[in-house]
């Protein structure tokens, strides 16, 4: 049963083709590679389908074929800040949950990230203990709606 | 309301940085408390200060973050601006997801620290107003007899006079007269008034 792709659904990601198979996709960028093996790892571990980009442009371009359930992504972009990032999704009507990871240690950074509403701020180190327990909740939630959706 | 004038409440156990704020605040004119250590502020606190917290993250005893943990369990609203020689980002991530209006770092300039207390405090002069609003609406509400409540809420909800009629089993003109008395005792000029005060009302803090 298709239904119309609504981008302002916001965390609950389109229909999948299969019914048995909703989507839990995260969307990881970050211009590090090594970082986004990390994350993606770390995600598919918990059942997280996962889209890696490097820039903020790749992953706004894809945005249409997908909202992701959760955001994982980098302060410093080549193309745009984390934070520019984040308002730029919640400037759509997007309130997907974003967690930004600063390469170097930046205080006045993760102030400024959890005021505008990011919901964690991470350096590199703390991935591991972060990354599974914040998102999972999330994958969880989507998996409850998908399951009443049908 | 006899309410003293918002304080600015520094907590530090470091005398030289509980005197030079001290100095600084007196400088523009902001009243201000200083106490060497969180349980010194626990233990002086009178009820519900107006102002805001100036608080340390390190101290012997209890912590900065303990203490936020501690006013936020006994859901205080008082601003609280961490600041710190000691930071690190899951510290300050910590304290700006339990609601802490600013962290900022030693050094700073103390033009910034002015500016962001200065927020602190503004923010608690709205929160302070958001809650006395609320609470006096909440008192005209409970002036409402069961009736005009259930008129409240079925006006509120944008139903015409008739249609509430046909809800309760009464006649439109009872319904007139209800509405009237609601609009006269939770002292509404207008339809819009009023459902801005059921909004508020229920709003949380």
């Amino acid at each position: 049963m298709i239904r119309t792709r609504n981008l302002a659904e916001t965390q609950i990601p389109p229909p999948s083709d299969s019914p048995d198979a909703p989507r839990s996709l995260v969307g990881i960028v970050d211009p590090d590679p090594a970082i986004r093996r990390r994350a993606a790892t770390l995600l598919r571990a918990i059942g997280a389908e996962v889209a890696e980009y490097s820039t903020a442009t790749e992953f706004l371009q894809m945005l249409p074929a997908g909202v992701p359930v959760f955001v994982v992504a980098a302060t410093k972009l080549a193309d745009l800040s984390g934070l520019a990032l984040l308002q730029e999704l919640r400037g759509r009507g997007l309130d997907v949950p974003m967690i930004l990871v600063a390469h170097e240690p930046d205080i006045h950074g993760a102030v400024t990230a959890i005021r505008a509403g990011a919901l964690d701020f991470i350096e590199p180190f703390d991935l591991e203990r972060i990354l599974p327990s914040q998102v999972a909740p999330f994958l969880e939630r989507n998996r409850r709606r998908a399951k009443h959706a049908h | 309301m006899k309410e003293k004038p918002a304080t600015v409440f520094v907590v530090d156990d470091d005398d030289a940085v509980r005197t030079s704020l001290r100095l600084l605040l007196k400088s523009v004119g902001l009243p201000v408390e200083t106490f060497a250590s969180a349980q010194e502020f626990l233990d002086a606190a009178d009820g519900d200060r107006a102002g805001c917290l100036v608080l340390d993250i390190r101290m012997p005893g209890m912590s900065g973050l303990e203490l936020q943990q501690r006013l936020n369990e006994t859901h205080s609203i008082i601003p609280i601006v961490f600041i710190t020689g000691h930071g690190d980002v899951p510290m300050a991530v910590e304290a700006m997801q339990h609601g802490a209006v600013d962290f900022i770092q030693k050094p700073f300039r103390d033009q910034d620290l002015i500016d962001r207390i200065n927020q602190a405090l503004e923010k608690d002069r709205d929160n302070r107003e958001g809650l006395r609003e609320r609470d006096a609406i909440g008192k005209r509400m409970q002036q409402l007899t069961p009736r005009e409540r259930e008129v409240l809420d079925l006006v509120t909800q944008g139903k015409a006079n008739k249609v509430i009629a046909g809800d309760l089993d009464v006649s439109q003109r009872t319904v007139e007269i209800h509405r009237a008395r609601v609009m006269e005792k939770m002292g509404a000029s207008s339809l819009a008034h009023l459902v801005r005060m059921v909004i508020e009302v229920n709003r949380e803090a």
